[in-house]
Parts: C-alpha cells; structure tokens; sequence
C-alpha cells in the first residue's frame, strides 16, 4: 500500500505545559476533503498551524508527498492557508493580495498575471480586481483570500473555520461553493470546523477531536452510524444522540432506571453477551418509533415537547430520566401523554465507564 | 426646549473660543511682532517691515544654533525610534512576566521633572566622561523621548494582525520578506508620526539641555532663552520662531490630515 499524501505520525504539542494535542495520527489521501471536527480547545487548529508550520511540533512528523516538512519553515512548504479571518493585506490591491505568493516565487509577469486572472475567475471576482479589501463585503474578502492561496498552486490547502465569519444566508452558498471549488481544482483540503453540519456536508472524511486527540477519522457514514464513542455519537447529527442507560439486573433481564425492560428479541441477542453492569444505547430518531405505552418491548414514557419543521415533527419523549427524540412525519397526529417508543434497529451501544462503543454492535 | 439648547451651546462654543484664545494668542503675539519694524520687541507693531527676518537669515550664530538643534533632533529621533520600535515590537509580541512593570517604566520620564532627571543624568555624564559632548545631548534627548517612540510604536503594533504575517510567510514570503512588503508598509504611519512627534519634542527641550550641554552644542531654544535672560527679547528671534511655528503648523496638518495624529498619540 502506498503511503498516504498527508501523513502525520505521533504529533505531539503543548502550551506552557497545558497540552493542546496529546498524540495524534492522521493521514489524508490526495484529493481528499478531510474535515476536522472537534468543539472549541480540542486542538484542530493547533493541529492545522502544525501543518501550515505557523507552530513547531514538540514530537512528530509530517510527510506531504513523500517529503518530510515537520522541519521546513511555512514559507517553504507551499501550503495554501485560508484564515478565520482572511487575513487579507490592507494595503495592497485584490489583484496585488491574489499575485502576493506569485511575487515571492519571483514568477515573470505575464504568467503571473494569467495565474491571478485564472485564480480570480475561479472564484467569481475578475470585476473586483481593482477593489481594496477593505471595500468588499465578507464573503468577498473570503473568495479573495481563497483565489490568494489557491494562486500559489499549493501542494496542500487549509481552511480554518471557513464558513463561521458568514451570515447564514451566505454561509449554505459557500458550503456548496467550496465543494464545487474542491472537485474542480482536485486539491487536497483540510478544513477545521466546529460545526458537525458542515464537516458531514462538505468533507469527504471526518477526523472528530476532542481533548488533543483524534477520536475516530471515518467517513461521514460510519461517523454517524457507527460512531467509536459516545462523545462522537453526541457531537455528530442533527439532532444529536441521546444516550439511555440500560442496566443488567442480577436475575440476567434488563432495566431502565428503577423498573424492569425486555427489549426486543433482535436487541436482546445483541445485548446479551455483554458482561457489563450498565451500557449506554445511543439513539437517534432513526432508531425509534412511537407505539402504545403498553405494547411488547415498548419504553414506557412522556412526551414533553414538539417541535414543528413542516415536512416533519421532532417528538421529545421522556423514558427513564432520559430525553429520546423521535421523529414523525409533518402531518401525523401526536398529542401529549403517555406513550411507548420502540427501538426499531439495534443502536450504537457504548460502555458505561469509557465511553467507547462495544465492539460487537452497531 | 430649543431655547435652552440654543443656550447651552453658546455657552459651550464660548468657553471653547476662550480655551483656544488662551492657547493662541501667544502665537499671534510673536507673530504679528516678528512683523515689527521697530528695534525691540512690542505688541501690537506701531509698523510693519521684514527687516528681521532679514536678520535672522544674516545671523550666523543663530543659524548655528539652527543647525545643531536639527542635528540633535535628527540623530535623537534615530536614536530613540530605533529603540523605541524595537522595544515596541517585543512588548506586543510577547508575554513575559512583568512585561507590564516594563511598559510602566519605559513611560516614566513623561511623568518626571525633566529638571530632576537632568540632575542625575549630569552626574552620570561626569562619569562617563560624556558631559557637553554632542554624544550626551542625543542620548539625554533620545531617553527623553523615547517613552512617546514606545508608546506610538506599541499602539501601532498591537493594531498589526499578526495573521498578516503568517498569511504572508504561508504564501512563500521569508521573514525579511514580510517585514519588507507587509508589516512596514503598515507601520510606516506610525513610525512617521512617532519620529516627528519625537524630533520636536527633541527641538523644544530647554532644561535638559541647559544642564546637559556646554558651550559647543548650543541648542535653538537654549540660546533664545540665555539671549533673552542677557539682553531681553532680541526681534530676530521672534522671526526665526514664527518661522518655525509656520513650519510646525504645516507639519502638524500633514500629520493630521494623512496620519490622523489626534487619534493616534
């Protein structure tokens, strides 16, 4: 097998003893969108100045094409960096920001010129080519601080927080717009983003962060399917993962809080063989549906609220201390009350004390 | 309720007609004097004539004393710019323990009386063996004015995004290279403003001069003022400063118009 295009073995970085990333592993394949996911402190930009080379690495490598450049300072590594907030020069021209890389690598006019015609176009902004950043609006600022680092024909392009400085309005366009950008120049990427949304949207895999490390890098499918551990299954889907404590009772059934369960025969094989005290079942709305509070197999609970989304209905149901969501269909008839939720597919089930999701499910 | 507003800024634009008479009419007085055609100082002028400024350009010992203010202003500016930035740049780069004590320190001379500091700084040339030489005059001018070169620079630099830079350096440009093409680019107003700002704060100095000074570096404003506590006000003085007034003016508005100096200092 051959290595992969990004390859970045036993990084290691702390700030002032505080470690912003404990050990992580990561490789990204040429062409490839990876997104890295993780929520604010968990080290996915740390991760991303690393690579740019804006930071030094305490322990660790990074390959990039088969050249090691853990030890090449950022203007050598011909990495393209989109930044949070474009980090657009002031005094200079869109045209003159655009051809800034160009000039350094000292390239003759004319091909320069031709370069920043083509980076511009690719981003829809020939007409401004004139403007000062400071006269463009946000999303423009950011088209031209991506057409300056696709300019240089990076060997790698980075995109930190992308989409958080738009409105919501602009943000879904430039979410499809960069997907589109992506496929056309054939770029290898790496996003860093907070948003869940935007990583299972635009990337073709997912690398999910929390506390300096990597939890699981996975397509976007199996990070929602399969998730490697609760804190994933939480992070990942809209909405997020409910966990439900299911407790083994000493006579060998199955407990929901204080009382008694018999889950259905297909979950029950599965939980059977699991010698634990206690597991937690990650359930989506994908995993259930409501029945009659007495019906076999059903988790007897409340409905607390409903939300209304026009094609369908969100159902919040309380079982055992828990907060399930359901969904339904936008017209189906639901009041409040009892009511029993079935699990209709063997969910993700996690271990109790680590967290992490029981090898032999989901 | 329009009547008492009316009220209100009259009296404001009243009071503010006294602050700037206050603050102008000296100014006035030397200049419309420096017009004077009689052969003492007197205001207002019983005629008008340019004889001295005449004068002032045929006075070789003011010229002199011209010539070494600007030489002590300009070699105080480099001085104390220099420093000045580059102390500048370190304390907004960095976070190291005390750093505020530091900023507190390298202000303090604003706050001191210039006639005390002369003191112990004379003692101090004594030793070193640099009193009255040109070398003493720059450095007390420099450490004088260095605390307005940290205080421009350091406001100028904190409003410097660092992601420049490392925009820059991602996009191929070398260290000396982005120094070159982005962050003097985007200093160069304040570097302008706290040079200027520097050079006549440098200019204007009497006390540290007097004390620090000999005979041979003689400043402008030394030699206005021993001339004035000798023979009274000689009327080529008065042109020379109006001159200079004229000229300050000019830079001020410079300032003012492209560096946008009030908001800076």
């Amino acid at each position: 097998m051959t290595p992969a295009y990004l390859s970045i073995t036993g990084m290691a970085k702390a700030y002032r003893g505080t470690p912003a990333l404990r050990l992580v592993d990561l490789s990204v394949n040429e062409g490839e969108f990876l997104a890295l996911l993780g929520p604010s402190g968990c080290g996915k930009s740390t991760l991303l100045r690393l690579v740019a080379g804006l930071l030094q690495p305490d322990a660790g490598s990074i390959t990039l094409a088969g050249q090691s450049i853990e030890r090449l300072p950022p203007h050598q590594r011909d990495i393209g960096l989109v930044f949070q907030n474009y980090a657009l020069f002031p005094h200079m021209s869109v045209a003159k920001n655009v051809r800034f890389g160009l000039s350094m690598r000292n390239m003759p006019r004319a091909e320069a010129d031709q370069r920043v015609g083509e980076a511009l176009a690719l981003v829809k902004l020939e007409h401004l080519a004139a403007r000062m950043p400071s006269e463009l609006s946000g999303g423009q600022q950011q088209r031209v601080a991506l057409a300056r680092a696709i300019a240089i024909r990076p060997r790698l392009l980075l995109l930190d927080e992308p989409l958080s400085n738009l409105d919501a309005v602009l943000r879904n366009s430039v979410r499809t717009e960069l997907r589109e950008l992506h496929a056309r120049t054939g770029l290898t990427v790496v996003m860093v983003t907070h948003d869940q949304a935007e990583a299972m949207t635009m990337a073709d895999r997912i690398a999910v962060m929390s506390d300096g490390l990597i939890l699981q890098h996975d397509t976007p499918q199996v990070i929602y399917e399969q998730p490697a551990s609760d804190f994933v299954a939480k992070f990942v889907g809209t909405p997020p993962a409910a966990m439900l404590r299911v407790d083994r009772k000493h006579d060998g059934g199955f407990g929901l809080g204080t009382s008694p369960w018999t889950p259905s025969p297909e979950l029950a094989r599965v939980l059977e063989p699991i010698q634990r005290v206690g597991v937690a079942l990650g359930l989506r709305p994908d995993h259930l549906a409501l029945t009659a509070p007495d019906a076999p197999h059903a988790m007897p609970g409340t409905i607390r609220t409903i939300e209304y989304l026009g094609a369908e209905r969100l159902v919040h149901v309380e079982v055992g201390g828990q907060l399930l969501v359901l969904r339904l269909s936008g017209d189906a008839a639901v009041g409040k009350g009892e009511v029993g939720v079935a699990i209709t597919r063997v969910p993700p089930i996690f271990d109790i004390e680590t967290g992490l999701r029981l090898a032999s499910t989901g | 309720m329009n009547l008492r507003r009316a009220g209100t800024d009259t009296i404001w634009i009243a009071w503010m007609a006294i602050g700037y008479i206050v603050v102008l009419l000296p100014i006035v007085v030397v200049v419309f004097a420096s017009f004077s055609d009689s052969n003492t100082f007197r205001f207002p002028p019983t005629g008008y004539s340019l004889k001295w400024y005449q004068a002032a350009f045929a006075s070789s010992e003011y010229r002199n004393a011209l010539g070494v203010s600007l030489l002590v202003g300009l070699l105080a500016t480099a001085v104390s710019l220099t420093a000045g930035t580059l102390a500048a740049y370190a304390l907004s780069r960095s976070e190291f323990r005390g750093k505020s004590s530091i900023e507190t320190l390298l202000l303090a001379p604003l706050a001191l009386p210039h006639i005390v500091w002369a003191i112990g700084l004379l003692q101090i040339y004594a030793w070193l063996g640099i009193g009255g030489t040109l070398l003493g005059l720059v450095l007390a001018h420099a450490a004088l004015t260095l605390p307005f070169a940290v205080r421009i620079m350091l406001s100028t630099f904190i409003q410097l995004d660092r992601t420049l830079q490392e925009a820059a350096s991602t996009l191929g440009a070398s260290p000396p290279r982005v120094i070159w093409h982005i962050v003097l680019p985007l200093i160069w107003p304040g570097v302008l403003t706290s040079a200027l700002l520097t050079f006549l704060t440098s200019f204007n100095e009497v006390t540290v001069s007097v004390l620090i000074a000999g005979s041979r570096y003689l400043t402008y404003p030394v030699r206005l003022y021993s001339e004035l506590r000798s023979q009274g006000i000689d009327p080529t003085t008065v042109a020379i400063s109006a001159m200079l007034l004229a000229l300050i003016v000019v830079f001020a508005l410079i300032g003012e118009r492209f560096l946008n100096w009030s908001r800076r200092v």
